[in-house]
């Protein structure tokens, strides 16, 4: 995967972002979610009469996918063994397996390129924000949501003096 | 402090943060509060929350959809926050700004599930008729959007038939879930842990 290294703000975010949409579009959160079950969109007291899909948040699928996907996995596999769905459940694991290597590699090449930007640029720089923010999405996607938020942290600093720069 | 900073104080902590009027400040902002929600730190994401709030007001641009789109999701962040605080109040006052935005910007799919989080938030309150009116609203936009056939729609038909199990419809409680259970197996297979309770 190579990356150019354009100073103008936001351009090399935009390119991330063009990256990760791209290689997200076979495995996104909504196919991902409705390809399990997990497909709606609520948390809510009313799941209590059974429904597994409780505590969902309304617009955010990856929730509950990515905490339960080892135990949706292991449903999933049940089932297979059971000799129901087969085809299904083998393509959503599969699929699962995909996504989680993708997120991965996306994660790997986004440090990379974050550590020569900042060779580059130094620490204070757009670039290096746009990239520490696009990171934190993937991390946060991968359910690591601690080193996410302080890539974000160190986002915000980062826009923060410049933008805030003779104000 | 010119109209380019302004200072966030904190309801929840006596941290006070310096804001930058930036719409890339209040999108790191909304980020990390989303991630706070994530750790279920409700009240800590509602700190950054708020100050991305005043930014995406003071940026929002009444004639360009996607400026408006982000502040309806920021709007649905806070109810979401709000509603895991038990601030009920704060919750349906969020979730009805988003639901204006989302109605005035036509999205369907976003509209919907607001109606549903308003719904759920008046079912914990135990109004079931209110409750059952955003959830049929939610139906009928999802049923537009996404067709009869489409899991989300399983699900609203599922909390539309725990309502009438509540006030003791059963028989419309019964056609709900048969409704629920017979999207579920067409889509999710008869050996769906999802669909084991209906049936």
């Amino acid at each position: 995967m190579s990356f150019s290294f354009e100073s103008i703000g936001g351009f090399s975010q935009a390119v991330s972002q063009v990256i990760i949409h791209n290689s997200e579009n076979e495995f996104d959160d909504r196919n991902y979610a409705n390809a399990s079950g997990d497909g709606d969109s609520t948390h809510s007291p009313v799941n209590q009469l059974g429904s597994e899909e409780a505590n969902n948040h309304h617009h955010d699928n990856s929730r509950t996918s990515k905490h339960n996907w080892r135990y949706n996995m292991e449903q999933n596999m049940d089932a297979s063994l059971a000799g129901s769905n087969v085809t299904s459940t083998a393509a959503s694991t599969k699929a699962r397996i995909a996504r989680l290597k993708k997120n991965n590699n996306n994660i790997l090449a986004l440090e990379e390129r974050l550590e020569m930007q900042k060779e580059r640029y130094g620490e204070n720089h757009l670039d290096v924000a746009a990239t520490l923010s696009v990171l934190a999405g993937q991390l946060r996607k991968r359910g690591d949501y601690a080193q996410a938020i302080d890539h974000l942290m160190k986002a915000l600093s980062i826009r923060s003096n410049i933008f805030g720069e003779g104000k | 402090m010119n109209d380019r900073f302004f200072q966030n104080q904190s309801h929840f902590s006596n941290c006070s943060l310096i804001i930058i009027d930036h719409v890339e400040v209040a999108e790191t902002l909304q980020d990390i509060g989303k991630c706070k929600c994530e750790v279920g730190d409700f009240g800590s994401a509602i700190e950054y929350f708020e100050p991305a709030l005043m930014v995406r007001n003071i940026n929002v641009d009444s004639n360009n959809k996607s400026s408006e789109l982000l502040l309806a999701h920021l709007y649905s962040d806070m109810g979401y926050a709000y509603w895991k605080l038990e601030n009920t109040d704060g919750a349906l006052e969020y979730y009805n700004l988003a639901l204006e935005l989302q109605e005035k910007l036509n999205v369907l799919a976003e509209r919907a599930s607001t109606l549903c989080s308003i719904g759920d938030i008046h079912f914990e309150l135990m109004s079931y008729e209110k409750a059952e009116s955003s959830y049929q609203k939610s139906l009928a936009t999802r049923l537009e959007e996404q067709g009869k056939n489409h899991v989300d729609v399983a699900e609203v038909h599922h909390k539309l038939g725990v309502v009438y199990w509540k006030v003791g419809d059963t028989s419309a409680a019964m056609e709900s879930f048969a409704e629920a259970l017979r999207v579920k197996k067409m889509r999710l297979g008869a050996h769906h842990v999802s669909g084991e309770f209906l049936s």
